[in-house]
């Protein structure tokens, strides 16, 4: 095909209409239906009817029908003109897209200020705790609100990261040691201010401040439950290093095994006490 | 099928029956039933590629939602090529995927298969073990890929397919029966006789 007759093809196909999504021409439209030329397109790409480019937008735009469409041979961005709405609409449009935005800022706010409160009202519920119903009151009462704001909250905080940091420096011999858990910590440091005042009130009853009764029960609960936690592991050590490792049983020992397997687990079994 | 995708079938058929490429017997369309959603298309290898002379059918099913959505097109002819699956005939095209418009045709679709096939894309590939061999031993690929053209694809013959028949030959005295494992064996391993083997082996 030479150059003219390429020329008068586009000039032909330009002055017939021919839609390059349903491939129909002028001739083929039944009634009067629009046609567009919406990109830089010439020649056989140059019409489309305008119902099967909204199609073909409804394709790319999957839902959405803020997102741009563009002609996917010339790249030219289809200019779009929505029509003017009315002002309630406009409302409601506006409305829609703000709850869209804010809705998980909102819910991002409602857990924080939860965590927030609890926080709060365990620091409250500590306080009295450790210094007894009455002085607690006493104390928040007469204390700076916005101190109680701030300092009320960072007592679980307090609690928490003082355990994770001692469970991190404590040295760890190699057996059989659980990993880090985020809930064991948490409760552990949480349980903490009551296990120390019940300990307080058990063994310390004859001391009659609150503060110093609990205090000293924190302290005496710490070291028993290292002593035990020492002894356990020294146990466990122990327990690891007698360990045997069998002969496979072909059939004609299985006697020697059985006495083999049990001598470690009654040993084992009595000092499952822990703190 | 609506009524937009069949009266668009059958116009692009028309334009295909008139083009160049169908005189030139390059590519070829006809339908499977007559209701047009099923087609056969057939395209010729093109020159100065391994597929040369070669005849490859196309299985072509036309979506309820043709042009808005591109036609599904896998080779029924085996074909050793990085983006054709050499399994199961499956193509990676953009195209076909998300790259398609809906002012492309069947024809231009063809037209760009055959344009994949001299120009394969062994970054984005469809069978990782062609597009590896590809890459690390392009003479293998290319005696491969003419020898898989030859026996699937009626491609004539040339001198290095005598050496692949003799192991071919070879693995079916070992006991391998099935002729187009031993193809894919041997042409997995890079035509070495004892990998092939040990790939077949359970």
């Amino acid at each position: 095909m030479n150059n003219s007759s390429v020329t008068t093809k586009v000039r032909n196909e330009e002055r017939h209409k021919f839609c390059w999504v349903c491939y129909g021409t002028e001739e083929d439209d039944t009634k009067d239906v629009p046609w567009v030329h919406p990109c830089k397109c010439k020649g056989s790409s140059r019409w489309v009817h305008e119902h099967c480019l909204q199609r073909w937008f409804d394709e790319k735009q999957k839902g959405q029908p803020s997102r741009k469409v563009s002609c996917p041979q010339c790249n030219t961005e289809y200019v779009v003109i929505l029509p003017k709405v009315g002002k309630f609409v406009y409302v409601l449009e506006l409305s829609d897209k703000i709850a869209q935005k804010l809705s998980p800022i909102l819910a991002g706010g409602i857990f924080i200020g939860s965590v927030y409160w609890t926080a709060v009202t365990y620091g409250a519920v500590t306080v009295m705790q450790v210094l007894g119903h009455k002085e607690g009151l006493n104390v928040m009462e007469s204390a700076d609100p916005l101190f109680l704001l701030i300092g009320l909250p960072t007592i679980p905080l307090m609690l928490v990261l003082n355990t994770e940091t001692r469970q991190y420096t404590e040295y760890t011999p190699p057996i059989t040691e659980y990993p880090l858990s985020a809930t064991r910590v948490l409760c552990g440091a949480m349980a903490f201010p009551t296990v120390a005042t019940v300990v307080g009130k058990a063994l310390f009853s004859n001391v009659n401040s609150n503060f110093q009764r609990t205090l000293l029960g924190g302290i005496a609960f710490v070291a028993i439950k290292g002593c035990m936690k020492i002894y356990y592991k020294q146990q466990q050590y122990l327990r690891q290093r007698q360990r045997k490792i069998l002969n496979f049983d072909d059939g004609d020992n299985s006697e020697k095994k059985l006495e083999n397997q049990t001598t470690p687990e009654q040993e084992s079994t009595t000092h499952d006490s822990y703190g | 099928m609506s009524n937009i995708a069949l009266t668009r079938i059958q116009r692009e058929f028309k334009e295909v029956i008139k083009s160049d490429e169908v005189k030139n017997c390059q590519i070829k369309l006809e339908p499977f039933e007559d209701n047009f959603t099923h087609l056969k298309g057939e395209i010729i290898g093109p020159p100065d590629t391994p597929y040369q002379g070669g005849k490859y059918t196309l299985d072509i099913v036309i979506p309820e939602t043709y042009p808005f959505n591109p036609p599904k097109v896998k080779f029924l002819t085996k074909i050793w090529h990085p983006n054709i699956s050499s399994q199961t005939g499956a193509i990676c095209l953009d195209i076909l995927k998300d790259q398609w418009a809906a002012a492309m045709t069947l024809r231009t679709v063809l037209l760009s298969l055959q344009a994949l096939m001299s120009a394969a894309e062994p970054d984005d590939p469809q069978d990782a073990v062609v597009a590896t061999q590809f890459k690390q031993h392009p003479e293998i690929f290319r005696s491969t890929a003419s020898f898989w053209a030859y026996v699937y694809a009626e491609a004539p013959r040339n001198e290095k397919m005598k050496e692949y028949e003799e192991k071919l030959k070879q693995l079916q005295e070992m006991g391998f029966h099935e002729k187009n494992s031993r193809i894919t064996a041997l042409s997995s391993k890079n035509w070495d006789l004892q990998a092939a083997m040990e790939f077949l082996l359970p």
